[in-house]
């Protein structure tokens, strides 16, 4: 059983999360698995698609579920399923694209904000702390108003709108591990303060960042829905999910598979991305395994 | 505390600034201009840049900076391009309806939040904890314009029970509510599933301490243990929950309000986007940080109030 | 510690919260809400209203909201579509046809205390709109103009440089024809007064909240009698499924501008809504370039003609609320024919001229607008093109960078209606004339039927007009500069508490004559 005091060591942070304590707990492993299935589909969208998800087909226009068409079709008579398929790429290009990007540039930020001391740093915290007032679906929204609705512009704006949380996050470790790094680099041999960062701060402080990352992952997806259901998102006839609840809010009355089915799909991606931040969050926190233990107190 | 005052103070004066800063630059940078939203499809050219000077848009970039931080010190934000009205005006008069909506919404989502966070945290592991978790979990990953679109396609459309408009056209108070119920309700119960999780987070890192094992093993009162010592504790934590649900909130509130074909702060700065009323958006913007700001820092004050450990920061 | 004070206060803050908001709601709600008044006739709009000064209005909202408040001297009757009198009791024409003489109704007042209507009014709005510093968009409506005067304050001579059989089209109650004071354009100023109209019809204009509503109130000093509703509200609802359910619900009396397929069946399914629909004066066609290569090669664009299948498009898109389109008129028009070439779906005959032209590899962008009624179209033309061998994008701009786009005259295709009046000058001139090249609806950069259209004006009885515009028609349908891809049709709903309603072809609506049962 962990002791409270050997939680600090970041060392036995890293020995802890053994790939068993994942598999073994079960909201992580749902997770997974329904990312992995996301990503094969999408992978795979060319061959598991049973039509195209473009072509228009003014002879079927809105037709119910059927054998043919599994979720019908929509009022340009394209397979509503056939769009949910190939619509899986670009919510999974999204959220991947906006978390990596959001790490980068958050951490960048955020471990400067804490690792330097003086004017710079002061600077760096206020930008975060602008940057956090707004409200970050608004401020995507503004930004891809300024960059015009395209797949890159949507993926830079939510990242940028997430980046600063990105940045809080990684701050606020760095400054609860520096003192430790400091005593430590005191009996190096003069190394530089931004190789001490690199080496040792960042990957120390990874496991909450990739938390928040899976969040913002989560963020990623539904944002982009939000953005195309104002339409400013991703243009049609790109089949993103975001578009398909668009294309289909005219239908709601009659036709609710439509906007229901991408509903659900967008739900699912995001209830992954929460799940495995969720296991992660309970694997990774020392004090929640202890929690653990404790109820058979 | 009075000088705990005076860095939160200071700290607020820089976070302004840089919002008025970075709001205009933003702005600007939306391309196409007002002048042609606003003479549409015929504008000549000559009456295109007849437009343009009337609207001081031929000056460069950092001059109309200078213009528009001098003027924002005297209070005045512009005017809007479409309506010839002060942006100021337009915004304060579209922050109502939006405040209510933002009022009702976090009201219903504390109070269905905290108490829900607190029974899973305080039942970890039993059944209650898994079902609540689990409508949460969906509550926060279904978009919460799909579940406008739901609560309208279920409410309004098949049972009747309430309009399928977020807002009322006379008609007094009690219409005014009954338009306000679904669309609070839909925003109360997508925050409310963050709440809960995050409630429940914060109470279980509590309940975790030391202090809470030895009360129980003292032999306290659960009830006693889990109000007394665990909640507030719990309560610092719970309130930035609040915080930052808000600014959350209020980007969930502009999807409503345009679900619902509802007034607000957020239709009129997707309106001023449109027609590239760069007044407007700026005012609009810059009204909702500075509100997210200012309930921020009214938190950090409260905090402090409440922990003097906070302090000294 | 002090944790007895702590639960109090939490709770006491919830409950404080709780207090604050009901009593928030309790001072502001009727504050922001006028109380509804006895007989407040509800209107739906589909989007806001942006201005209401006829040198610059566009759009049918705007045009729905002005029809309310202004007059011109004449105006079409509702239901027929003909040429009936409004500010003008009568008029008379000379001989040789240049000369219009019309004389005022007596004791007309303007709204708010603007005094009475003169025929100096009616100068100075004509004037207006002709005058360059202006920019109104309808100054070429009025082109035919030489001179105006006002021998007395009930008398209105306009004199023509040429007689033109179309001219009282453009004196009519839409756009230009609508007069204006004087005295309240200069007082407040053009900007003041496109958001706060000063006219002389049935409604006053009273607020204006911008997303939300318009209100205006019965002028019960109207010339032809006070209306039969104290007033009409004009709300301001994007979706058409709210807008439907607000009409079932009884939140809403009209539903104005009713479009989508599916909200049509179901209120058609309605017993206690009624749905009225006629064809409107306006067809949706597909403009091309012509300065952009290849479309300014002739079988190209006949290519595109055969290779969409417009029949399909109404059909399966438009569930049959649509009617077909052989040229830019609607039967709504007395100058309509269907004698002109016709082109059936014909996807092969379409590849043998891309063939033939030897482009069998281009690719083109069809250019839509986000939110517009016609952003649904680019969807089954691109696909079209697409089976035809043109390798198309589709680019849906939002509106701001549309019009950008349109009137640097450079976009390849653009989809185009001109909404309005049943005066064959509109679309023709709109969208086929040279004095419409951009800014301008004349994105084709068409030039073919210039001296035609002329002829068209210098006609000099009905049975002329009608074979100098089915001229017109032929050319245009044989250069194929647009390929009109169908004919609009006009849907209103209404609750059966209304009486009274009349639906005309314009695209706009009148309360005027609208009872509340």
């Amino acid at each position: 059983m962990s002791s409270p005091a050997a939680s600090l060591n970041p060392a036995h942070r890293n020995g802890n999360a053994s790939w068993r304590r994942y598999a073994r707990h079960p909201g992580f492993m749902t997770g997974l698995v329904i990312l992995a299935a996301m990503v094969i589909i999408a992978l795979g969208a060319r061959w598991i698609a049973p039509y195209s998800p473009v072509a228009a087909d003014m002879t079927n226009t809105l037709a119910a579920p059927s054998a043919a068409h599994w979720f019908g079709t929509d009022q340009y008579g394209r397979d509503v399923l056939s769009r949910l398929v190939w619509g899986t790429g670009i919510s999974l290009q999204v959220a991947f694209s906006v978390m990596v990007i959001s790490i980068v540039l958050g951490v960048a930020l955020g471990s400067a904000a804490a690792f330097f001391d003086g004017w710079l740093a002061r600077v760096l915290v206020a930008i975060i702390d602008i940057l956090l007032a707004f409200p970050g679906f608004l401020l995507a929204l503004a930004l891809v108003a300024a960059r015009g609705s395209s797949l890159s512009s949507v993926i830079w704006a939510i990242a940028i709108a997430f980046a600063p949380r990105v940045a809080a996050v990684m701050r606020a470790v760095v400054l609860t591990i520096r003192p430790r790094m400091f005593i430590e680099a005191s009996t190096s041999i003069g190394m530089a303060r931004w190789k001490i960062l690199l080496v040792h701060v960042v990957p120390n402080s990874l496991p909450p960042v990739i938390v928040v990352a899976t969040v913002g992952a989560a963020n990623a997806v539904l944002g982009e829905a939000g953005l195309s259901y104002l339409g400013l998102g991703v243009q049609p006839p790109a089949p993103t999910w975001g578009n398909v609840i668009a294309d289909g809010q005219g239908f709601l009355a009659s036709h609710p598979m439509i906007s229901l089915s991408a509903g659900a799909c967008i739900a699912l991606l995001v209830i992954a991305f929460n799940l495995l931040g969720d296991g992660l969050r309970d694997t990774l926190d020392p004090q929640m395994r202890r929690r653990a233990d404790a109820r058979t107190l | 505390m009075g000088r705990y005052l005076a860095r939160q103070t200071l700290h607020l004066v820089v976070t302004l600034a840089g919002i008025l800063t970075v709001t205009f630059f933003l702005v600007r940078m939306i391309p196409g201009d007002p002048a042609q939203y606003m003479l549409g499809d015929y504008a000549t050219n000559d009456a295109l840049a007849a437009l343009r000077e009337q609207l001081g848009l031929n000056h460069s970039l950092l001059v109309q900076y200078g213009l528009f931080i001098g003027h924002v010190l005297h209070g005045d934000l512009g005017t809007s391009v479409v309506t010839g009205r002060p942006a100021l005006l337009e915004i304060v008069q579209s922050l109502p309806d939006s405040a209510i909506l933002a009022v009702a919404g976090m009201t219903i989502a504390v109070l269905v939040g905290v108490p829900l966070g607190i029974v899973t945290a305080v039942r970890h592991g039993s059944f209650i904890d898994i079902a609540v978790m689990l409508v949460a979990l969906a509550g926060i990953s279904f978009p919460v314009f799909w579940l406008g679109l739901a609560g309208i396609l279920v409410f309004a459309q098949h049972l009747k029970w309430l309009p399928a408009l977020g807002s009322s056209s006379g008609g007094g108070f009690i219409e005014a509510l009954r338009h306000l119920v679904l669309p609070a309700a839909v925003l109360g119960v997508s925050v409310a599933a963050y709440i809960a999780r995050l409630t429940r987070s914060a109470m279980l890192e509590v309940i975790g301490h030391d202090y809470i094992r030895v009360a129980r093993a003292m032999g306290v009162r659960e009830s006693t243990i889990v109000w007394r010592l665990a909640f507030r504790n719990a309560l610092v934590p719970v309130l930035s929950i609040i915080g930052v649900t808000f600014s959350y909130s209020l980007g969930s509130a502009i999807l409503i309000e345009v679900v619902f074909s509802r007034p607000g702060i957020g239709t009129t700065i997707l309106k001023a986007v449109s027609s590239r009323d760069y007044p407007l958006v700026q005012a609009g913007v810059l009204a909702l940080a500075v509100i997210v700001v200012l309930v921020n820092t009214a938190l950090d004050l409260l905090y402090a109030a409440v922990d003097p450990r906070l302090r000294t920061r | 510690m002090t944790t007895k004070a702590s639960c109090h206060s939490l709770s006491r803050r919830q409950f404080t919260l709780g207090v604050a908001g009901a009593a928030a709601l309790n001072l502001v709600a009727p504050l922001a809400r006028a109380q509804g008044q006895p007989k407040l006739l509800r209107v739906r709009l589909g989007s806001d209203i942006a201005n209401l000064d006829p040198a610059h209005i566009f759009q049918v909202e705007n045009q729905t909201v002005a029809t309310h408040i202004y007059s011109g001297l004449a105006r079409y009757d509702e239901a027929t579509n003909k040429i009936v009198p409004d500010l003008a009791s009568s008029w008379d024409v000379s001989q040789n046809g240049t000369v219009y003489t019309f004389h005022l109704r007596k004791n007309v007042q303007w709204h708010k205390n603007f005094g009475a209507l003169s025929a100096d009014d009616v100068r100075f709005s004509f004037e207006r709109v002709l005058d360059p510093k202006t920019g109104s968009n309808y100054v070429g409506q009025l082109a035919a103009i030489a001179k105006i005067d006002t021998p007395d304050a009930n008398t209105v001579v306009i004199t023509l440089k040429a007689p033109n059989s179309g001219f009282m089209h453009k004196v009519t109650n839409l756009n230009q024809g609508w007069i204006v004071s004087r005295k309240a354009v200069t007082e407040m100023g053009d900007r003041k007064h496109a958001l706060n109209p000063v006219g002389t019809g049935p409604f006053v204009f009273e607020s204006w909240t911008p997303g939300q509503e318009v209100r205006v109130s019965a002028n019960r000093s109207y010339f032809g009698g006070p209306p039969k509703v104290d007033g009409v509200l004009f709300r301001v609802i994007r979706d058409e499924n709210a807008a439907a359910t607000a009409l079932t619900n009884g939140e809403i009396d009209i539903f104005f501008a009713l479009q989508e397929p599916g909200v049509i069946a179901r209120l058609k399914d309605d017993p206690n809504v009624k749905v009225h629909d006629r064809p409107a004066d306006h067809t949706i066609n597909f403009v091309l370039n012509m300065t952009h290569q290849p479309l300014d090669d002739l079988r190209v664009r006949q290519a595109i003609m055969y290779g969409i299948n417009r029949d399909a498009i109404i059909a399966g898109l438009f569930k049959g609320t649509k009617g077909p389109a052989y040229s830019v008129l609607t039967p709504a028009f007395l100058e309509y024919t269907e004698d002109v070439p016709k082109y059936a779906y014909d996807p092969a005959k379409a590849r043998a001229l891309l063939a033939a032209a030897g482009q069998t590899d281009f690719s083109m962008d069809v250019i839509g607008v986000g939110f517009s009624p016609y952003d649904k179209i680019v969807v089954p033309i691109a696909s079209d093109l697409s089976a035809i061998g043109i390798k198309t994008r589709i680019q849906v701009l939002e509106r701001g960078a549309y019009l950008q786009a349109r009137s640097g005259g450079k976009i390849p295709t653009a989809i185009t209606g001109v909404v309005g009046a049943p005066d064959p000058d509109n679309p023709i001139i709109s969208m086929l004339a040279k004095s419409s090249f951009p800014p301008g609806l004349n994105t084709s950069h068409y030039a073919g039927v210039d001296d035609l259209i002329a002829n068209a004006a210098a006609a000099q009885d009905e049975a002329a007009r009608k074979v100098a515009y089915q001229k017109i028609l032929q050319k245009s349908m044989t250069d194929l500069p647009l390929i009109p891809l169908y004919a609009d049709r006009l849907f209103i709903a209404h609750s059966n508490r209304v009486q009274g309603f009349v639906q005309n072809s314009l695209f706009t609506m009148n309360s005027y004559p609208v009872s509340l049962a």
